[in-house]
């Protein structure tokens, strides 16, 4: 235990100064709001609304950032030269800065929190506001399990941003595909077109991307408030009936940490010393990542040849950067081909 | 006790080291040596648990070390490349380093003066050489069982390999520290170190004892009437062998007085047994082990 203090009280030490700055700007960021727009009661969830909303994308380039910073040394030979050699077992400094990191993560919905406790208007609405942050915590830990999995897997800084902006991309590409499927589906059916919204329920299909959950979470509790305020009634009542993102999405969230946390972590203990010397070839980076963003893409639109030119382009530049060359080789040639043909 | 039994450790799709087993004994200073790219550096990293052996075991005191905290605890590496932290001072890897090592405040102050080295100076400002004294210094503060140096002395003017020669050679003294050495001086090696490893393709091809092993090596000069023939030699453990007509210049393994009473049997005109240095057997050593892989012998 004493080795695990240590490392703690040496991180808060050595990162000082980027941590006051990171709680100045997320602090400035969420209160903002409230001192910018004077309190109207009739208006009032607005400032407090905008805030929450912060919270959210706070949430999400937080979960992308920090697990970049927090195993930054895995990817630098003299680094892991620093810290692999450590007397400390490899499970308990990963848990070590994966908690350091989650804790950093929560820090602006303790922030907007703390913000809430302030605004005596909010008083009646204690327990609601607890709910509301529960879910947005949930999901940013959520996503932030999940980058961390994938950060992982990488060898290089480089590849590991890739793969932080990839899990981001990603999810948003696969929903646009997927409506634009739906919605040439429902036109060659209906023939007079229509939204693929009018015939499918996707809200559940969006709130199980993490990126997109908390806005969607928010959204609800927002408008399950205004109700209230208006018109009184009962919060959980009103606000399952904005959500989709009921409790059993909740317990999908949970699931979602728990794996990933502890995928995460039985690779970090198999990560080899040598593994920042060598270039990243796991299947779950480029290979995945690559397939996922061209698939989406070509999904979402394969008639249109300029954006099937940006598309062939973006496919050849992901894989340059896995490569760490520009060159096109048949396997290529044929992966496209077969997206081409089994969307045509 | 360290011991190395019979590992191997691939690096990608690359062998670096094959059945290496070797003995590291407590309270010794123990050399490193081979040529660029034999494993040395892989040997030391395995050791500290930076790497784990794709075969055999690395045991300190009859445990296993990769990611074993007991093991650790007992051993500071210090790379060819330090890394510090961004603007970070040597005192602030000296905070950094105190938190898994107990590191002697007094000493650290008497190193700093003895190698007048500002501790609050930004170590990005310090000389190559400047920066291996400020990681050497804190390695010797902390006082591990074992310390292990990669490539320490490389790079050191040599008033500075001087005070580190005398500030180990006082830690070993007192038996709290054993050091290893890695390194391309072998005149320093041999000088410093009490026994060593000689690391070529992989494999240990020599390891002991530093006087017994270099006592076991003789550079013979012979010349005789008559035309010299290399199956004279078949009988000895022959590293190298340079003939020139009538005369003959050899590097051999074995005892001094068998070999001089079966060469004596050959009637050389002259024959000449001279002592053998590191630097030679070394030299020797790789230019025999290239004939081997290029005869296929």
């Amino acid at each position: 235990m004493a080795y695990e203090k240590a490392y703690v009280k040496w991180y808060h030490k050595h990162n000082q100064r980027i941590l006051v700055t990171y709680l100045m700007i997320a602090a400035t960021l969420i209160i903002a709001p409230q001192l910018m727009f004077p309190y109207d009661p009739q208006s009032s969830s607005m400032p407090l609304a905008l805030s929450a909303y912060i919270v959210s994308a706070l949430n999400l380039l937080m979960a992308l950032l920090i697990p970049l910073y927090q195993f930054r040394y895995l990817f630098n030979k003299h680094s892991v030269d620093l810290f692999y050699p450590l007397p400390m077992k490899k499970t308990t400094v990963y848990w070590l800065n994966y908690g350091i990191g989650a804790t950093l993560v929560c820090v602006p919905n303790v922030i907007f929190f703390i913000n809430v406790l302030w605004e005596q208007a909010s008083y009646a609405y204690i327990p609601y506001y607890l709910l509301m942050m529960t879910g947005l915590v949930l999901f940013a830990l959520s996503l932030y399990a999940l980058v961390t999995f994938f950060v992982m897997k990488c060898n290089s800084l480089w590849d590991a941003c890739f793969a932080a902006a990839a899990v981001l991309i990603s999810q948003l590409l696969i929903v646009s595909a997927v409506n634009g499927l739906l919605r040439n589906a429902v036109t060659e059916l209906v023939n007079n077109g229509g939204s693929a919204y009018e015939f499918f329920s996707l809200s559940y299909f969006e709130g199980a991307q993490p990126v997109m959950a908390g806005f969607q979470w928010i959204s609800a509790s927002l408008n399950a408030f205004f109700h209230i305020s208006q018109s009184g009634g009962n919060f959980l009542t009103l606000w399952l009936q904005e959500s989709t993102l009921n409790a059993w999405m909740l317990i999908y969230y949970l699931l979602l940490l728990i794996g990933f946390s502890d995928w995460a972590c039985k690779t970090y203990v198999k990560r080899k010393g040598e593994d920042s010397e060598q270039q990243t070839t796991s299947k779950f980076i480029f290979p995945l990542f690559i397939s996922l963003i061209t698939g989406s893409l070509l999904a979402y639109n394969i008639t249109d040849i300029a954006y099937l030119c940006f598309t062939f382009v973006l496919f050849f530049l992901m894989n340059a950067l896995a490569e760490r060359k520009l060159v096109i080789k048949t396997k290529m040639i044929a992966v496209l081909a077969i997206y081409g043909i089994s969307l045509l | 006790m360290i011991e190395f039994q019979h590992v191997y450790k691939f690096l990608g799709k690359k062998q670096v080291l094959q059945d290496v087993n070797v003995t590291i004994p407590d309270g010794a200073v123990f050399g490193l040596i081979g040529e660029n790219g034999a494993g040395k550096s892989t040997f030391l990293r395995l050791l500290s648990g930076i790497y784990q052996c794709d075969g055999g075991k690395i045991l300190l005191d009859q445990e296993p070390i990769y990611d074993n905290q007991r093991c650790k605890k007992q051993i500071l590496f210090i790379s060819d490349e330090p890394f510090q932290f961004f603007r970070s001072s040597l005192s602030d890897m000296k905070q950094f380093y105190s938190q898994w090592y107990d590191i002697d405040e007094e000493r650290y102050h008497e190193y700093l003066t003895m190698f007048h080295l500002d501790e609050h100076k930004p170590l990005h400002n310090f000389s190559k050489g400047m920066k291996r004294q400020a990681f050497i210094l804190l390695g010797l503060a902390a006082s591990p069982r074992y310390l292990l140096l990669d490539e320490a002395f490389d790079g050191l003017d040599p008033m500075m390999r001087r005070y580190f020669k005398q500030v180990i050679a006082e830690r070993i003294a007192d038996k709290s520290m054993s050091v290893i050495i890695s390194s391309h001086d072998l005149k320093e090696v041999q000088d410093f170190c009490d026994s060593f490893a000689m690391i070529e393709n992989g494999t240990v091809s020599t390891s002991g004892e530093m006087n017994d092993t270099l006592a076991n090596i003789h550079h013979i000069q012979m010349a005789f009437h008559e035309e010299v023939k290399a199956e004279w030699f078949n009988q000895l453990d022959v590293i190298t062998m340079q003939i020139r007509s009538r005369v003959v210049k050899l590097y051999v393994r074995g005892d001094e007085e068998k070999i001089r009473s079966y060469l004596k049997t050959l009637h050389p005109l002259v024959l000449e047994l001279l002592p053998v240095q590191l630097e030679e057997m070394f030299i020797q050593s790789v230019i025999h082990q290239k004939e081997v892989n290029c005869h296929g012998i």
